[in-house]
């Protein structure tokens, strides 16, 4: 704060983060806590303040920088009544702005923030960009085409992937090996599958936590990190332990 | 668990056992209960298991061109690893056989993956259609009453099932998945009755059921 050239307050600052009986990740507070300070101790002044929700890490120069979850604070945001925006760092807007019923805004530092606030600045809202995610992310170097034979496999795949069913192969040596176009690439393959559906997939996911039955930061499987490396598709190791392998290990996590 | 992902697991025995068995609540529920030190929490997990595996350690059962060197113990120890009940949750069971020289190198092309793409795609389609006043989505969520109601058994079919259920011992729950299974053959052949031979292939995904394996 004081590097950003503001003053920070001398009294006594006491910070409710109500409800404390659910963990925070403190670090995605930084922004909205120091905003709050700010307009409390009068150094600059908003009538739009209250229509904001406000998500933001603070490195010490007063840039921000990403946190996770942001696709699921925004739908957060969008289901809050009054809120009509939300706010992040460059880096988290474009998985932000998936949700369109709010504006997103990024800002990139708290210098910035207080000056869009305080109406000295204007940043145009993230345009959302769903569309050109789902065209990027539906190319892929695999084809089904390179791999031989096994024609009665690829009707099962399709009937698995087509109504949703779950799949189990049985062969002589690595029947995965044999049944995906490449080694290295199993889960992009599938994915592939489950691309033509991903419209829908994501609406689904949406749909799911609007309706309140579920909330987690980070419980929505297209953080940017995540979607790039494959998809909504998850391929475990045999070693894994069977508490990682429902949740994370000392904090639940989807 | 990725809600509405893939979950897939290659070399399914080589898992622990107990790390398996946490898969039946979210397969049968669609959604997963974790219990950790600072709450406990419930997270939808609707999602489409896909498993790979070997009939036995060595990986040379089955194979016309190798001999297996796997002891009857050894096989039922690795197969036994899966249990029953999870196995009753997949519904397709395939066999992957070794690919013979002939098709390895032969010039043809497969099937695409485009033209798999588009299967899907009508197939998705039939299903939005089917289920569009509904909160199910696609066949293998469907309820018994909801087969019932979209997916009725003609004699014939009837007939089939009841020596099918017979004669491999099915559960009530592989007899439901056979039933489910059998609109998604028909949605992708884009045929709207389901007909018998669309049963008769349904059947045929159950593999593992015929215990010519285990």
């Amino acid at each position: 704060m004081v590097n950003s050239g503001f003053i920070r307050p001398q009294s006594r600052i006491v910070i409710n983060l109500a409800p404390a009986e659910l963990p925070k990740q403190a670090a995605s507070f930084d922004l909205p806590i120091s905003l709050c300070m700010l307009a409390c101790s009068g150094q600059f002044s908003s009538e739009i303040l209250e229509e904001y929700a406000v998500v933001g890490e603070l490195s010490l120069e007063g840039q921000t920088r990403p946190v996770k979850g942001a696709l699921s604070m925004a739908i957060a945001a969008a289901k809050r009544e009054g809120s009509r925006a939300s706010w992040y760092q460059l880096k988290n807007a474009p998985e932000a702005a998936i949700v369109e019923d709010i504006e997103v805004i990024p800002v990139s530092s708290l210098c910035e923030a207080v000056g869009f606030f305080s109406g000295q600045l204007s940043i145009d809202a993230f345009p959302s960009r769903l569309d050109q995610l789902f065209s990027t992310y539906s190319q892929y170097d695999v084809d089904y085409a390179d791999v031989r034979g096994q024609e009665m496999v690829k009707r099962a795949l399709c009937l698995a992937a087509a109504g949703g069913h779950n799949l189990l192969m049985l062969g002589p040596q690595a029947p995965a090996r044999r049944c995906w176009p490449n080694d290295s690439n199993h889960s992009a393959a599938t994915h592939r599958h489950r691309i033509d559906r991903n419209h829908t997939h994501l609406q689904r996911v949406k749909d799911d936590y609007k309706k309140g039955n579920h909330s987690w930061p980070n419980a929505v499987p297209l953080t940017p990190s995540y979607d790039q490396r494959c998809g909504p598709c998850r391929w475990w190791q045999p070693s894994i332990t069977r508490r990682n392998f429902n949740g994370a290990s000392w904090r639940a996590l989807p | 668990m990725a809600h509405h992902g893939v979950l897939f697991l290659d070399e399914l025995p080589e898992f622990n056992r107990r790390t398996l068995e946490v898969m039946r609540q979210p397969l049968e529920d669609r959604v997963v209960t974790i219990s950790r030190a600072l709450r406990s929490t419930t997270f939808p997990a609707d999602f489409m298991l896909v498993a790979a595996l070997n009939p036995c350690p060595c990986g040379y059962r089955t194979d016309p061109r190798r001999n297996c060197q796997c002891t009857p113990n050894q096989v039922e120890h690795y197969m036994g690893k899966i249990s029953g009940p999870l196995l009753d949750r997949i519904d397709i069971h395939i066999e992957v056989p070794a690919v013979p020289f002939s098709d390895l190198s032969a010039e043809n092309p497969g099937t695409s993956s485009e033209e798999m793409r588009a299967m899907v795609i009508v197939a998705r389609q039939r299903q939005e259609l089917r289920f569009s006043d509904t909160t199910t989505r696609y066949n293998a969520q469907m309820s018994s009453r909801q087969l019932r109601q979209y997916c009725p058994l003609c004699r014939e079919g009837r007939e089939l099932m009841r020596n099918s259920v017979a004669d491999m011992g099915l559960s009530a729950r592989a007899h439901d998945k056979n039933h489910s299974r059998r609109p998604t053959i028909a949605d992708m052949d884009g045929s709207d009755n389901i007909l018998v031979d669309h049963l008769h292939e349904a059947i045929n995904y159950r593999m593992l059921d015929r215990q010519i394996w285990t």
